[in-house]
């Protein structure tokens, strides 16, 4: 029967570690599967080990890239990962 | 579904006393025999409850007609939640408003009763709202509608046809529907096993209903107060006031292969939306078992 339960907590682009924010990614990606790639994160702390991201563990599997200043039409801002894949722990 | 929990807290009593009182207005304007005074009266009654509870980030205000830089003009709607510190009013005398449709982020509309013909209203009301041309940084683009009923003499198949509607026009779909002690029909996006609560209606959106009873007032005003606060956290503390029934909610929705068989097969809809008429104290679980054996799947 189609009936689940509802979150009304807000969706962030945050990436936490240990309750701080280490990384931001560039939208909100919805985590469905056992993995999820955003196509940027921009780093603000040390993203190695167990994050979370909007309740869910999630783990840093692979990237495509690292650009240390990035400047286009949003802005100029860095050091951004690009194509972050990452193994979704729940 | 039911959002009733044994011991109600302060918060809960308090928004179940307002809708107490909402529903002893109704009753009370029902006495008055001039149809448009008894409506007019009913929505005087629900937009102070909401001019009363509402963050006034944004303001609210009745009787409003929206218009665009094109010159298209929306149908009058009962009230709008709108920015008037940052944005000029076109037209003002002591009745009715008209607001440039940029500074508009929703649009009510309110109903005595919901039933098929007030359905199609708001759905007619909707569409022409937001198919309005929206320039330059507007609040949200385009405006969202939301609509408030008193009563509704069959939720089962005003949901049916909500979700049926928001399938074959995603983009011209009202955000949220209340009625009163009964239920929200609203929009959200499936993540995994959880639903999260979507505003801007779009392809892909999933229907959902809430039955949600005595505490439909409280859950209406906190997803207001969520449009009228967008950005910052009020709400989520607001919601700890009443945790408990916050994180006991379940939706009910349809899946995607009967929506899918209703929308592109008449006589599937109408053998489906049969099942949902009628005996008004059948489960909308039950009904939907019925109506998905009804049009061939399992």
């Amino acid at each position: 029967m189609p009936e689940e339960s509802i979150s009304f907590t807000r969706q962030s682009t945050e990436l936490l570690k240990s309750g701080n924010v280490v990384g931001l990614t560039d939208r909100v990606y919805p985590i469905t599967g056992s993995s999820v790639k955003f196509d940027e994160v921009l780093v603000r702390g040390d993203l190695s080990g167990e994050l979370e991201y909007n309740g869910k563990r999630l783990r840093i599997i692979q990237m495509d890239g690292i650009v240390g200043l990035l400047i286009d039409m949003r802005g100029a801002r860095g050091p951004v990962w690009r194509g972050v894949e990452c193994e979704v722990l729940d | 579904m039911n959002a009733t929990v044994s011991s109600p807290t302060k918060t809960q009593e308090w928004f179940r006393n307002y809708a107490k009182n909402l529903m002893t207005s109704f009753d009370s304007a029902a006495r008055i025999e001039h149809k448009v005074t008894k409506g007019e009266s009913r929505e005087r009654q629900i937009f102070g409850i909401l001019d009363n509870l509402l963050p006034t980030l944004l303001s609210l205000r009745q009787d409003v007609v929206i218009e665009d830089s094109q010159d298209a003009e929306s149908p009058k709607f009962d009230g709008v939640l709108f920015d008037r510190k940052f944005w000029p009013l076109l037209f003002q005398d002591s009745n009715t408003a008209v607001a440039m449709v940029e500074s508009v982020y929703a649009a009510f509309e309110i109903k005595s009763s919901l039933g098929t013909r007030e359905l199609q209203d708001i759905f007619s009301k909707a569409q022409k709202l937001r198919t309005m041309k929206c320039v330059g940084r507007s609040l949200t683009s385009p405006p969202l509608v939301t609509a408030f009923a008193y009563q509704c003499p069959n939720s089962k198949l005003a949901f049916f046809d909500f979700a049926i509607h928001s399938q074959k026009f995603p983009n011209f779909t009202p955000s949220l529907i209340c009625i009163l002690n009964q239920a929200l029909f609203y929009l959200a996006r499936k993540d995994g096993t959880t639903l999260l609560p979507i505003e801007q209606p779009s392809a892909g959106h999933t229907p959902v209903i809430l039955q949600t009873q005595e505490d439909t007032l409280l859950i209406y005003i906190y997803l207001l107060s969520r449009w009228a606060t967008a950005g910052t956290n009020s709400v989520d503390v607001f919601m700890k006031y009443s945790n408990k029934v916050f994180s006991s909610l379940k939706g009910f929705y349809f899946d995607a292969d009967f929506l899918d068989s209703v929308t592109s097969d008449q006589s599937a809809l109408n053998k489906a939306r049969k099942c949902f008429k009628g005996n008004s104290n059948k489960n909308i679980k039950d009904a939907y078992v019925i109506a998905r054996g009804q049009i061939g799947l399992s």
